[in-house]
């Protein structure tokens, strides 16, 4: 139910009645719920096929490496073969370990101390599957922070979302991207800033809104920064944004530290 | 066969590696750029009879390779064979669009690396043993 309450006054100014307006948003709040679950989903589609490419290209060095070992006589280069074959298999078996974190989504219930640290540095990684070829330094400044009582899958997906929002936001052209940590007596707080092309003025309070994209048709659903939000705020958090055009955009993010009396 | 001159251009060191031990075998002379951006350097500066692509680089992507190749007159007409982990029917289509001749999606053997070599430079199938 949303209740719209319209107070009526007298020319004195005082009360005189108040028209209560009760709506019925279940339909809304469903759709919106539906739509949130199909972001996700496209979210994991493009994870997935960023993560088939990023497994195609070692497994091809392992299956090339492997067809030359077999011809190969000289035992010295066999041992050089077989030495790309295991950092091939090494690079897998990174992208398969970061992947585990994702499989926690499902679980939406579960609740544990979360080291935003560790989940940022994991962001980064599943980020860069999706978006390969931009050229961005990245500056990492982690202090040891508190950690957060939450929903692992649900923090992976906050940064996931911002990160790739940065990369994509340099366009393919390069540039930096700031991440850091600290933590205060109550709350721990991240900055992911990027050098790209910014948010219009104009634009910034309507960011976190459903829907709302500056992105091309089919390239963004409008939901990304609102299930950040909505996750944020969840955990009863804040998110500011700062943002010039052409300079770039910081997302300040602060989570309550729980501490046990 | 002696004599024949092949670019590859992939941004992954392994499979510039093993690309170039198959090809070096067979007696091709092979050279390697690890970007688009110095692959079009290079395939300006010599006279190539084969390209190997990679599509996902930095600097230029594949696609912008077979943009930029097909409109210079000095290198339009090089076999183009691109190889790529983009394996989508979309994205085949967009390759044969733009230009390449053949389009091999990663992961792949040998065997066809040796039939797209055989159809692109009509080598004689003696040669390339499959």
């Amino acid at each position: 139910m949303r209740i719209f309450s319209y107070p009526i006054f007298d020319e004195k100014g005082d009360l005189l009645s108040v028209i209560e307006h009760v709506k019925d948003i279940t339909d809304e709040q469903r759709l919106q719920e539906q739509l949130i679950q199909s972001e996700k989903l496209a979210g994991i589609g493009t994870l997935a096929s960023g993560v088939a490419h990023e497994i195609n290209n070692p497994l091809s060095g392992i299956i090339g490496m492997a067809e030359i070992a077999m011809e190969e006589e000289d035992p010295s280069n066999i041992k050089s073969h077989l030495t790309d074959i295991f950092n091939c298999a090494q690079r897998i078996g990174e992208i398969t370990k970061g992947l585990r974190s994702y499989s926690r989504i499902a679980k939406k219930e579960e609740q544990s101390l979360v080291d935003i640290n560790e989940i940022l540095e994991n962001s980064l990684k599943m980020a860069r599957l999706v978006i390969k070829t931009t050229p961005v330094e990245v500056i990492t400044k982690f202090q040891s922070i508190g950690k957060i009582e939450a929903n692992i899958g649900e923090i992976q997906q906050v940064f996931t979302n911002l990160i790739t929002n940065a990369f994509q936001a340099m366009n393919g052209k390069g540039g930096t991207l700031a991440l850091s940590t600290r933590s205060s007596k109550d709350s721990v707080e991240v900055k992911v800033t990027d050098s790209g092309v910014g948010i219009p003025q104009k634009y910034l309070n309507k960011i976190f809104d459903p829907f709302f994209t500056t992105k091309n048709p089919g390239e963004g659903t409008g939901l990304g920064l609102n299930i950040v939000y909505r996750i944020v705020t969840k955990y009863e958090g804040t998110i500011d944004v700062e943002s010039k055009e052409n300079i770039g955009t910081t997302f300040t993010i602060k989570f309550p530290i729980r501490r046990d009396e | 066969m002696m004599g024949k001159k092949i670019l590859i251009v992939d941004d992954e060191e392994v499979i510039r590696k093993f690309l170039r031990i198959h090809l070096s075998k067979l007696g091709y002379e092979v050279k390697e750029a690890t970007d688009g951006a110095e692959a079009l350097k290079q395939l300006g500066k010599d006279d190539f009879d084969l390209l190997i692509c990679d599509i996902l680089m930095p600097n230029k992507d594949g696609w912008q390779v077979l943009k930029e190749m097909r409109s210079d007159p000095k290198t339009k007409d090089i076999p183009v064979i691109v190889l790529t982990a983009k394996n989508e029917d979309s994205d085949m289509f967009k390759g044969y669009d733009l230009g390449a001749n053949y389009y091999m999606t990663k992961p792949f053997t040998k065997a066809q690396l040796l039939y797209g070599l055989k159809l692109m430079l009509g080598e004689d199938s003696e040669k390339i043993r499959m």
